[in-house]
């Protein structure tokens, strides 16, 4: 061991071996002039190691004044494009400090530094840089045009959509290309016509096609289902990139006329729906997704195991099965699949076997049954649900087996299943009652109590009331619901039920909640004059009932006192009122009780605009939505100030409830309003609903 | 007869909801293109909980007094993910070829050997680990422990019971590991030799507190986890992996992620035939 002592940082800087110079680097203080300086020269070093860490002890300093000259110099005049690149890493980390000094480069230092300075301005992201990065779209400098482009791209929002798009009219194609390609990272669309124009040129195609991906204008969609036809795989790569982003934004069923063009496509040239198939094999999701979208409307049995495998991905299954069933009911797709079938993974060989077995193929029926009893949890759990979406009632009995499976998942998948099937036909129905009504002793299991309720008979109400005394738990809470459902379809026929106000009082709070969510479903059914009882009856709303729920409102779970207002508001009684308007001023009141108490007192026609302006500023989003809800309802000028005022919330979702709201109004004010904030609103998401709601007004 | 109705669509809104609160519990992210994969293993989920739609789900995560422990259940489900015995062979050839000599010469006078899958997922990554440390024959008579630390306890409940279908040996080289395994009712069974090398254990990488009972790990395996950070939560996963590494350790990434961007703690070190990372050394030797 050495008794030397240790060097200081600044004589280790140029060390040979790179840990050592790495490690002094780390020890340097850019606060020092000395060592700034050294940190400055150590941006040029040779190892990337070594000059990250020199980076991160420029970004960190008290003062960032201090090393902002070096950087900027170095961003200029570095030694090498690792020193440069080291510089403007630093003036990126420093953020909105390094700002003023960069927007300043942008005017005044040379093609090179200028092109720097957007570059770092994209990588800051600070929008009060938008203004000079848009000046400089008309740089004299081809690099600093296409630069300005890239950053605004990063940046985003209104302004920056704005300048971009005018960018596309530009006489420089650099600068075409680079605004395309920002605007389509920004899933900004420009008007279809004009991606017309910009689709003729060859290379502006790919980013163009990216584009038509974000577009709303219904001519879009024949226009990115023609690009199947490109011959280059790059064009066809982002022509499905987009498709799979339409297909994520507007759902199925809006794509009708890009379905039509991508078939009529694929008829013309038969090589289009190959290529999609090898797409799969990418690995871009979003590629995929279109991939998978536009095979599922081709629909040809040579795809049949392409579309298969891609079922094995949980992403993609939803889709690979859609594109699956959409093949033709054909020998020869029966074929490609039976051949596929046993040597896919276990996922996707389930989502064969169920395409096979909705064609009516029993060998297939009895592999999916059989995969209830897998090992692998997830083949069981994807089993049940594929039963239930086949709808066959040969797999009631394997169904039934498992509503008293010990993983509540698996029973409650196996619940929804039987539902499903029960719906199918009278037939199906009974034979699904028959194996929910023989489970369980001594009485029907949690899950089972799920489909009596939804799909039993009267028989099954009183099944369910006499579940509401078991033992176990989630009986009780499932039992709830279960009389809850039963009676809301009209099978009570006015009878009282003490069991569940008994219930209300449960030593439980989940079966409390549960009963006063079933004296909420009740009241709504109610409402909807669905539970066959004669005007004026009581029962089974009866007073009774309602001074239990109003006890509730005083229960220390939040979640049963919650479901109380609710219950209350759906009663539809004012006098219930002002208990409610106590709990949702009452101090400390939990996100959950003050948005069922507005939800109540909106119910009940007694949400004054006093008390939903207060709400609108509730900290929690999910309140402050439930104001929005409740100001879309007040009419008159009241609302729609109301509405502006939740237009301009610091939350995104509670800006987007606003505008969808706004879109359900009549006011031309609230129409311009909602074009006006269309264009300032940072958030993609909330912008298109804006933009939505204005036009409205214009139709 | 048709295939019946599917899942709800997930509408972005929710699925940016969805998104956020999984995000504040435990830092994962999930990237705009991730939406279906959301939607499909949520959505029978909120099936199962007898919930009829995703904004349901969200409501019932944030506000019903059992919405912590679904979060945990959702945790659980999106993080489960698919793997296999002997994934990226390339990678795991190098780190026999060389990783493990290194390992043996540097700690041989210490005889002890821990090597750490993160994000395990359900075990084949730590068992495939073990199996290689046990053929090399290099060390013997060590104290060798292979840890596998995954946020999932589903998982984990898959990992500890080590029985595995004939699927999850698909790669050529782990159909060669069979020979670890013995076949009972259909599936193949972990030796007890293997089992016993390896412990699991539920831990978020983002916890410091969590990795605490890891100790100090010679080489950290962590690939194809970083896709569900977000930057933040990578630059904190890395700065937590890289205390709990011995200096001189190896950091294993998958083969299409780098460093670049996220530190600069770890050296890139050029093997043969690969590219690894590696905490760099201080002079003096560390006390275990």
């Amino acid at each position: 061991m050495s008794d030397l002592p240790p060097r200081p940082p600044l004589a280790r800087t140029r060390d040979a071996d790179e840990e050592t110079r790495y490690r002094a680097v780390q020890e340097l203080d850019a606060e020092r002039p000395a060592e700034l300086a050294e940190l400055l020269s150590c941006l040029g070093d040779g190892s990337w190691r070594v000059r990250g860490a020199a980076v991160e002890r420029l970004a960190a300093p008290a003062d960032p004044r201090q090393v902002l000259p070096g950087l900027l110099a170095a961003v200029d005049g570095g030694d090498s494009v690792g020193a440069r690149d080291a510089a403007g890493a630093a003036l990126a980390r420093l953020g909105p400090a390094a700002l003023p000094a960069l927007v300043e480069r942008l005017g005044t230092g040379g093609p090179e530094g200028r092109q720097a300075a957007s570059a770092i301005l994209g990588a800051i992201g600070d929008r009060r840089a938008l203004p000079a990065l848009a000046a400089r779209l008309a740089d004299a400098d081809a690099n600093v045009r296409a630069s300005a482009a890239a950053a605004l791209g990063h940046i985003g929002g209104p302004e920056a959509g704005t300048a971009l798009l005018a960018a596309l009219d530009s006489d420089d194609a650099t600068l075409r290309g680079a605004a395309l390609e920002a605007l389509a990272s920004l899933r900004l669309a420009p008007p279809l016509a004009q991606l017309t124009r910009l689709l003729a040129d060859r290379a502006l195609r790919p980013a163009a096609y990216r584009a038509l991906g974000a577009s709303d204008e219904p001519g879009a969609l024949e226009a990115l289902g023609e690009g199947l036809a490109e011959r280059s795989g790059s064009v066809r790569l982002a022509v499905l990139d987009a498709i799979g982003r339409q297909r994520t934004r507007r759902g199925r069923d809006a794509l009708e006329r890009l379905a039509r063009a991508v078939r009529g496509v694929a008829e013309r040239q038969p090589g289009a729906a190959d290529a999609c198939a090898e797409a799969l094999a990418g690995g871009e999701p979003t590629v995929a997704a279109g991939a998978l979208t536009a095979l599922s409307w081709i629909g040809e049995a040579r795809h049949a195991a392409a579309v298969a495998r891609a079922a094995e991905d949980d992403g993609l299954r939803s889709l690979a099965e859609e594109a699956l069933e959409a093949l033709p009911r054909s020998e020869a797709v029966r074929q490609a699949l039976a051949e596929v079938a046993p040597a896919l993974p276990p996922l996707a060989r389930l989502s064969a076997c169920a395409t096979l077995a909705a064609a009516g193929d029993g060998a297939a029926l009895e592999a999916v049954l059989s995969a209830i009893d897998d090992p692998d949890e997830r083949v069981q759990e994807e089993a049940v649900a594929a039963l239930g979406r086949l709808g066959d009632a040969r797999a009631v009995p394997r169904l039934c087996a498992r509503l008293g499976d010990a993983r509540a998942d698996v029973a409650g998948l196996a619940a929804s299943a039987l539902i499903l099937i029960a719906g199918r036909s009278p037939a199906d129905r009974q034979a699904v009652l028959g194996g929910c009504r023989a489970d369980g002793a001594p009485g029907p299991s949690p899950a089972a109590l799920r489909v009596l309720g939804a799909v039993g008979d009267a028989e099954d109400l009183v099944r369910a009331r006499a579940a509401l005394g078991a033992e176990g738990l989630a009986c009780r809470v499932a039992a709830a619901a279960a009389v809850a459902g039963l009676a809301a379809r009209g099978l009570a026929r006015g009878e009282h039920l003490p069991e569940l106000i008994a219930a209300l009082g449960d030593g439980s709070w989940e079966v409390r909640a549960a009963a006063a969510r079933a004296f909420h479903v009740l009241a709504e059914a109610r409402a909807e004059d669905r539970l066959a009882d004669p005007r004026g009856h009581e029962h089974p709303l009866c007073a009774q009932a309602r001074v239990a729920l109003q006890d509730r409102l005083g229960d220390d779970e939040p979640a049963v006192r919650a479901a109380a207002l609710e219950a209350l508001g759906g009663c539809g009684r004012p006098e219930h009122a002002p208990h409610i308007a106590a709990l949702l001023a009452a101090a400390g009141s939990p996100p959950l009780v003050a948005a069922a108490a507005l939800r109540a007192l909106v119910r009940l026609g007694a949400a004054t605009p006093a008390l939903l302006e207060r709400a609108l500023r509730h900290p929690d989003a999910e309140v402050a939505k439930e104001a929005v809800a409740g100001a879309a309802g007040l009419a008159g000028a009241e609302g729609a100030r109301l509405l502006s005022a939740a237009a301009r919330s610091g939350r995104w979702d509670v800006r987007h409830a606003a505008a969808r709201a706004m879109a359900a109004r009549s006011e031309p004010e609230l129409r311009e309003e909602a074009g006006r904030l269309a264009a300032v609103e940072p958030d993609e998401l909330v912008a298109r609903a804006f933009a939505a709601a204005a036009r409205r007004g214009e139709r | 007869m048709a295939l019946g109705e599917r899942l709800p669509d997930l509408s972005e809104e929710t699925f940016r909801l969805l998104r956020d609160v999984i995000h504040r519990h435990c830092g994962l992210w999930f990237r705009d293109d991730l939406r279906y994969l959301l939607a499909r293993r949520l959505g029978p989920r909120m099936q199962s909980l007898g919930l009829s739609t995703y904004a349901e789900y969200h409501r019932f995560l944030r506000f019903d007094p059992r919405g912590l422990g679904e979060i945990d259940e959702a945790t659980d489900l999106l993080t489960t993910n698919e793997t296999y015995f002997h994934r990226e062979p390339q990678q795991l050839a190098a780190f026999r070829r060389e990783v493990l000599p290194a390992l043996a010469l540097e700690r041989r006078p210490e005889a002890r050997l821990r090597i750490v899958s993160a994000g395990c997922s359900t075990g084949e990554e730590p068992y495939t680990i073990a199996i290689l440390l046990k053929e090399s024959g290099l060390f013997e008579g060590w104290q060798v422990e292979v840890v596998g630390l995954d946020i999932s306890r589903r998982c984990l409940e898959v990992a500890r019971a080590g029985v595995y279908g004939e699927h999850a040996f698909r790669a050529a080289e782990g159909a060669e590991l069979r020979r670890w395994f013995r076949r009972r009712d259909g599936k193949w069974v972990v030796d007890e030799t293997i089992r016993r090398m390896v412990r699991f254990s539920a831990a978020n990488l983002l916890d410091e507190r969590a990795l605490a009972g890891v100790g100090r790990a010679d080489a950290v395996f962590f690939r194809n986890v970083m896709i569900y950070f977000d930057l933040a939560a990578r630059r904190q996963a890395l700065r937590r992996l890289h205390g709990r590494l011995r200096e001189g350790g190896w950091l294993m990434l998958g083969h299409s992620e780098s460093l670049l961007n996220v530190t600069a703690d770890f050296e890139l070190v050029h093997l043969r035939d690969d590219l690894v990372y590696r905490k760099p050394r201080v002079g003096a030797p560390e006390i275990a």
